[in-house]
Parts: C-alpha cells; structure tokens; sequence
C-alpha cells in the first residue's frame, strides 16, 4: 500500500511542485511533506486530534499572513509563523496569497486522491472512509446523511414497488377520488393503479352510475371515466346531490344517468330550490312509456309550430273576460301553490301582450314564426311552465291530467299541424272553431 | 383452551410462545391448527416470510388486540374511512415506512384483516391532502412523465380539484 502511495506521490507531486508555482517562498518544505503525506493513514485521526486544537489559531495565522504578505513583509512573518502554525501550513503547501493557484492546486490534488482512492481495494477504501468520517464536522455528516437518504431513501420507498398489485389497490381503495386523481399524477405505475376498475366501480355504483354501454373486457379505466362524467355533469360533490335526488322521488338513479343528471343540472340553474319540487312534477311518470310514434317531435320543428292556435284561444278570452289560466284550472281542477299561479299569470300576460302586438299588424303575417318565442319553447326544460299554452287544452280524452306535463298533441291537433305546412287559413279557422266549440260545451 | 401455547418460528429462526388464541387471529394460523390438527406442545410453525422484528410487533399487535369482536365483512357499498384508527394503533404505527410497509406484508401473510386494515388506513392517511410533488417525495415515486405527459395528465384530473 505505501509502495503505491510512494509511487504515484513521486509521479504526481512532482510536476505541480511549489518550484512551479509562481508565488510559493517555501521551496525548501517539499520533502518534510511529502514524508507526511506518505505516512500510514492509520496514524493520522490521533495526530490529526491533537492538532484540531491547533486548528482555529492556524486559520486565524493563516489570514494575518495572506495580509501581511501583502503589504510584502513577508521574510520575517514568515519565519515567525514557521515556529507556531507550522505542522498545518506547510504539511498542504498552501500557497496562501494566490486564490488562482490555490484553486489549482485543489483540484490537482483532489484528482490525486480520486485515482487513489479508485485504485485501492475494497477494504482499504473501508479504512479510508472511516478515517474521513472521523475526522467530519457534524456539518459534513449531514452533508453527507443527506447524499445518502437521497441515494438510499430508507425512510421514502415506493410501495407499488415492494408490494403485489392486490396490496396496492387495497390501500388505494381508502382513498377518496381527490387523492386518487393526484396519485395518478405521480408516475405511470401509479397511474395504472389509481385508475383501475376494481378502485372506481364500487365509487359508481354507490350513486348507481353504470357505463352507458358494457364495455369490452380489453377496455380499462371504464369507470374512472364514468365517475368524472357524472360529477362533471352534476359539478358538485355526489353527498348533496344524492340527498337531494333520492327526497325527490320519480327516479330510481340507476334508471336515468346521464340524461336525467344533466337535465338536473341544467333545472339547477334556472330553478331555485323552491321550484325543484315543480321541476319533479313536470317530468313524465315512471309508468308512461314512449310513444312508438312520437308526435312531439313537431314541437321542436318551429317552422311546424301554430302560433296563431294560441293567438285565437288568447282573443277568445279576452272577449270573454277570463283568463286561460282560471279555464284550465277549473277545467283540470289543479290546484296549485299561489306562488306558482303568480308566475303563471305573469307569463299569462306577457303571452297576451304578444299576441295583441301581432294581432295588431296585418293578417298575412299571422302565421308567420315568431322566433322569440318558439326560442322560449324549444328549451323546453327551463320552460315548462308555459307549454300548456302552446297547445290547445282538453283536446284529448283524458280530463284530470296535470297541466304541466309535457304531452304529444292528439292525432286531430296533428293533422292539424300537418295542414297548415300548405298555409292554409281556413283549416286553421276551422281547428279554432272546434276548439272554441269544445270550451263552449264546456 | 385457556393459557394454551404454541410456538412460532420466524425467518430468522427465533421461536415465540403465544397463545394460541391469540394466535388464532391470523387465519393463516388459524387454518393451519385446524386442518392439520397441531395440538401437542411440541409444534412449532415455521413462518418463513416473517423476520423476529416484524414478528414480534405482529404479537404485541395481536395481544392487545386479542378481545377485539371480528372485523366486519367488507361491504362495497360502505364509504371507506380512515379516520377510525384508535389511538392505541396510531402509538402503535408511529414506526418508520420500512416497518410499516413490512408490517403490511406480514399482515397480508398471515392474513390478519384487523393489522392490515389499520396499517393500509395508514398508508392512505399519508397520501391523503398532499399535492402529486409532495406524494413523490413521500415515497420516492420517480416522475417518469415527460413534461407533455404531466400536463396532459393534470388537466385530465383537474375535475376533482376545488375551483
């Protein structure tokens, strides 16, 4: 071991030696250095004891004397410093005054003692480690915990890694959805994980969310995918709107999922919570299929929409002095919260006010569309409450339905419809005077 | 059966002597006494995947929480929380995540559902309320997205974030 050491001292130190080194007043120290530095290293922690005392004087020396070589007293600083701070001074042959070379020779030392270190056995480098370790401040070992919690992370470890799959995805079935979603931004394992079926299925089927179609058995994620949906759809926390569907009876949830929570949604924004209850009653009762054929779709076409039905059932009440809404209530024998008769009456009006403003302009344009309003009609969720109105009232044989639901027009009322696509006045004259006839009986 | 011992034999070839009621709350064990009838003194039960450390937290675990009823089955529909920890198991897991993790395995091995419930709370309290950086750093996950990746990934999450 000293045979190496010699060898590659005498090859290293020899080129970057204090005669080279521009600056360096102590040629003479070399040799009684480089005896140190070749000394066993076994020795050195107890000698190295002894001078820490040493060690702060010798730094305070060492600032005087990079000062007072500058003001070029050097000879005689020098020499008195030969006799206190000697051992470490000249033991490194630091060349105090110039940081330049004193980088320079660091670095050229520093690799001297990375090819000796890279040469020595493992033992041996044992050894070297330990001595160093010794000779650490409590700053340094830190320093170095730190390196090596970062190299071995004892107290981190990924546990997808150590565990099997069942594991994993049993701790992230604790988790809520929140927490799910930010583990699958971690890394693409824990993404796969956070994002399997087995995790997410239980989620949805808690609220009765399923797929809209059976997905194939290839297909992953189906569920995570689901459950986004339906919050999106709701944009709120599942509790709250689960309590508030299941006080409002029609549906089971697994019935309707997305349909029916979309269209919750949208009821959200434009109805308070009072009206919520209204909301529930326009929808279709659990027991009334879908037509085969559904006429109602013509209600959507608004170049097929009579407006005029409704002008003519307006100037009707009008000469008779009732309002639609006390014929059809009596005639349906509703009763409904005064609240809601005050909406009622209100938009009552404002259609009555729309149709004198028409009336009042020529006859040719009477049938002709008016596009705010079917705009109101076309959105037929946010507006139930008027599409009684459109239609002409107890054309139909059932007398006591509600008046709210939305319900297709009967076969008369359609050939109605289909009549007028030829603009045809007088059929229209003729449907208006059956449907008075029919309030007359009444 | 009061008082009766059997023996336990960890990786490490340590033997402890429990009860074997107490021993009986890992079904594992439970099974093994049961099919093949280990009755006598004598009998040791190796347990190979179980160093003595570990084991002996498993014991202590199991000792006190010998009287506990039987956990409930598990039911899907039930949300699952995590804040039923007693504090008792909380004292009882402040240990580091090597232990911890190792805990886990031995609780899934001995198929202790009482142990492996509260130790799997654990780890899920730990991921709990921490951003995706601050989970990395909780278990040294290395972020193998590429920059792309990361922000694709986040917006398709961002749902579940509060706005």
């Amino acid at each position: 071991m000293t045979d190496l050491i010699n060898t590659s001292t005498h090859s290293h130190h020899y080129p970057p030696n204090p005669n080279e080194i521009a600056g360096n007043r102590r040629p003479a120290r070399p040799t009684s250095a480089q005896q140190r530095s070749t000394t066993p290293t076994r020795n050195r922690p107890q000698h190295n004891t002894t001078v820490n005392g040493l060690n702060t004087t010798a730094k305070l020396e060492q600032s005087l004397l990079r000062h007072d070589l500058d003001r070029t007293t050097t000879s005689i600083n020098s020499t008195k410093l030969n006799g206190k701070g000697k051992n470490r001074l000249y033991s490194t042959w630091t060349p105090l005054q110039d940081e330049e070379t004193n980088a320079r020779l660091f670095d050229e030392r520093k690799q001297l003692v990375n090819k000796w270190f890279e040469k020595w056995t493992d033992d041996q480098r044992r050894i070297i480690l330990d001595d160093i370790l010794a000779q650490c401040r409590n700053r340094q070992l830190t320093y170095a915990r730190n390196i090596l919690t970062k190299r071995f992370p004892a107290q981190h470890q990924d546990f997808t890694r150590l565990f099997p799959r069942v594991l994993c995805l049993y701790i992230f079935s604790f988790l809520d959805p929140r927490s799910l979603c930010r583990c699958a931004q971690t890394s693409w394992y824990w993404k796969f994980l956070t994002e399997s079926d087995q995790i997410w299925m239980p989620k949805c089927l808690r609220f009765g969310w399923t797929p809209k179609q059976s997905s194939s058995p290839y297909e992953s994620n189906v569920w995570k995918r689901v459950y986004s949906f339906n919050i999106q759809a709701l944009q709120t926390m599942p509790v709250r709107d689960y309590s508030l569907r299941s006080q409002s009876g029609y549906y089971d949830d697994q019935l309707s999922t997305h349909e029916d929570t979309a269209r919750s949604n949208s009821a959200r924004h434009q109805l308070n919570k009072s009206h919520s209850s209204t909301h529930r009653a326009l929808e279709h009762p659990p027991w009334r299929a879908n037509s085969r054929a559904p006429t109602d779709t013509l209600r959507y076409n608004y170049l097929d929409n009579d407006d005029s039905a409704l002008e003519s059932l307006i100037a009707k009440h009008r000469k008779y002095g009732t309002s639609i809404l006390q014929q059809t209530e009596s005639d349906h024998e509703l009763k409904s919260a005064t609240k809601e008769r005050q909406t009622r009456s209100r938009t009552n009006e404002r259609y009555e006010q729309n149709g004198r403003k028409r009336r009042s302009q020529s006859l040719s344009a009477r049938g002709s569309p008016s596009v705010t309003f079917r705009d109101e009609h076309t959105s037929r969720n946010s507006n139930h409450n008027h599409s009684f109105l459109a239609r002409p009232p107890s054309t139909s044989g059932i007398a006591n339905r509600p008046v709210d639901i939305p319900r297709p027009p009967s076969s008369a009322q359609k050939s109605k419809y289909a009549s007028k696509t030829s603009a045809n006045d007088i059929s229209n004259r003729t449907w208006h005077s059956t449907n008075n006839y029919n309030y007359a009986d009444e | 059966m009061a008082g009766h011992k059997i023996k336990l034999q960890s990786s490490d070839g340590d033997t402890f002597d429990v009860e074997v009621e107490i021993a009986k709350q890992s079904a594992t064990i439970k099974t093994m006494l049961e099919d093949l009838g280990m009755d006598e003194e004598e009998d040791v039960i190796p347990l190979p995947n179980v160093n003595s450390a570990i084991l002996k937290k498993v014991i202590q675990w199991a000792t006190h929480h010998k009287d506990d009823p039987p956990p409930p089955e598990d039911d899907e529909n039930r949300e699952k929380n995590t804040n039923d920890i007693s504090s008792w198991d909380q004292d009882f897991l402040k240990v580091d995540q090597g232990t911890l993790f190792e805990l886990i395995l031995a609780a899934n091995y001995l198929d202790i559902k009482g142990l492996l419930d509260v130790t799997c709370k654990t780890v899920a309290n730990m991921i709990k309320g921490k951003t995706p950086e601050e989970i990395r750093r909780t278990f040294n996950i290395k972020n193998d997205f590429t920059p792309q990746e990361e922000e694709q990934i986040k917006k398709e999450n961002e749902w579940c974030e509060e706005k």
